[in-house]
């Protein structure tokens, strides 16, 4: 796969990495279905008929979770739920065009969302602390994030498509409040290309939430780059530390934190002038911009000391310095 | 029964997101217990002040 790469939005990029995973993904099944053909009898027609769908349509984030759940099966030898695992794939729908908010419920119940916990609940270390968020914090959020992608879609078309070309699923749950558990802003994993999971009670305006859209969304098209290819060389087990993340991070997860604020910082950059916002969050929006110039270079700081980048990795972070060299230069300051 | 003790060995070069291992899984899944799917992860102490 060629990539095209660029630092801003692109909904075609967004729309060719989509077409490429379902592609990729139609294969494997073909494959997958070849290793299990003497345990499990698929009809034909059926498996024909899915795999054109999934090559020719936009799959749901739980369809691809799905696929995970049926390589790890497969590997052990569990050709029941392997057979149940086929038949969800077949029976999948297409994703609609619209981005839907759905809540976390909970995952002792409610299998969707066990499936998306299983995804982002990744570092054994640091377990995924979610939980059901009240019907009032889902509503408010939801309100949040329907006035920040108003916001985007006038004041930053371009992000605007690439979040609408990335995105299905928006899943809104809540972190713990007590003293001294982790929490989470919002989490994305590569087996739910296509959904974000976010912390219904950390958003406080339209303009966390642009930026919460933002950062999300990127993490996804960050993983589009990755189909193929990879961002750094370093191994995983090298830690050092991120902008962030009060944890040590590999090189790949402070390659993605660095590019990510760059990210957001576009974003907030965009609203900050926007008739729509109030004075005060026009000055935040100001505030918000400072915190993410200082957290990118860090990053890059980081990267540049320890990054074995990869040819596309190093393309990428270095378009995106020169967008965030070019906005410190540039960029109108606002009076609120 | 068709669940046993022994496992499949797939080919990883055809597994979704296997071989970049970038994010996804390592080189030579091998299993439940094998690499997992690497989320990217907000996180953060709960009440900053206790951090």
């Amino acid at each position: 796969m060629t990539t095209p790469l660029s630092f801003y939005p692109s909904e075609s990029i967004a729309r060719k990495f989509d077409q490429t995973t379902r592609e990729r993904l139609a294969d494997s099944l073909t494959y997958l279905a070849d290793v299990c053909s003497e345990a499990i009898e698929l009809p034909p027609l059926e498996l024909d008929q899915a795999l054109d769908r999934i090559r020719t349509q936009s799959i749901l984030p739980e369809t691809l979770a799905a696929y995970y759940e049926l390589v790890n099966a497969i590997q052990s030898n569990d050709f029941d739920f392997a057979e149940s695992l086929f038949q969800e794939i077949l029976e999948s729908k297409p994703a609609g065009a619209a981005l839907e908010v759905i809540p976390f419920r909970s995952p002792d119940t409610d299998r969707r969302s066990k499936r998306y916990l299983n995804q982002v609940d990744t570092d054994q270390k640091t377990p995924f602390n979610i939980f059901p968020a009240s019907q009032d914090d889902f509503d408010r959020a939801e309100q949040l994030i329907n006035e920040a992608l108003d916001l985007l879609e006038t004041e930053s078309p371009d992000l605007f498509a690439e979040i609408k070309a990335l995105l299905k699923r928006v899943m809104l749950g809540s972190g713990p409040t007590e003293k001294g558990l982790h929490t989470f802003d919002g989490a994305s994993a590569p087996g739910l290309w296509g959904a974000i999971v976010l912390n219904a009670i950390e958003p406080k305006d339209a303009v966390d939430m642009a930026q919460t859209l933002a950062h999300e969304s990127c993490h996804n098209l960050l993983f589009g780059y990755c189909i193929d290819d990879r961002l750094v060389n370093n191994s995983d087990d090298e830690r050092h530390g991120s902008p962030l993340r009060i944890d040590p991070r590999p090189l790949d997860g402070i390659y993605h934190a660095t590019f990510v604020l760059a990210r957001m910082h576009y974003a907030v950059a965009t609203i900050a002038l926007s008739q729509e916002l109030s004075p005060e969050l026009k000055q935040k929006a100001q505030q918000e911009m400072e915190q993410r110039k200082i957290g990118f270079y860090d990053g890059l700081s980081t990267l540049k000391n320890h990054a074995d980048f990869t040819h596309q990795g190093k393309a990428l972070i270095d378009a995106a310095e020169a967008y965030m060299n070019d906005a410190v230069t540039n960029l109108p300051q606002t009076s609120a | 029964m068709t669940t046993t003790n022994k496992t499949t060995k797939l080919d990883p070069s055809k597994l979704l997101g296997y071989t970049s291992s970038a994010k996804v899984g390592g080189k030579n899944p091998t299993g439940k217990n094998g690499p997992q799917l690497q989320a990217k992860v907000g996180v953060k102490v709960g009440d900053k002040n206790n951090v």
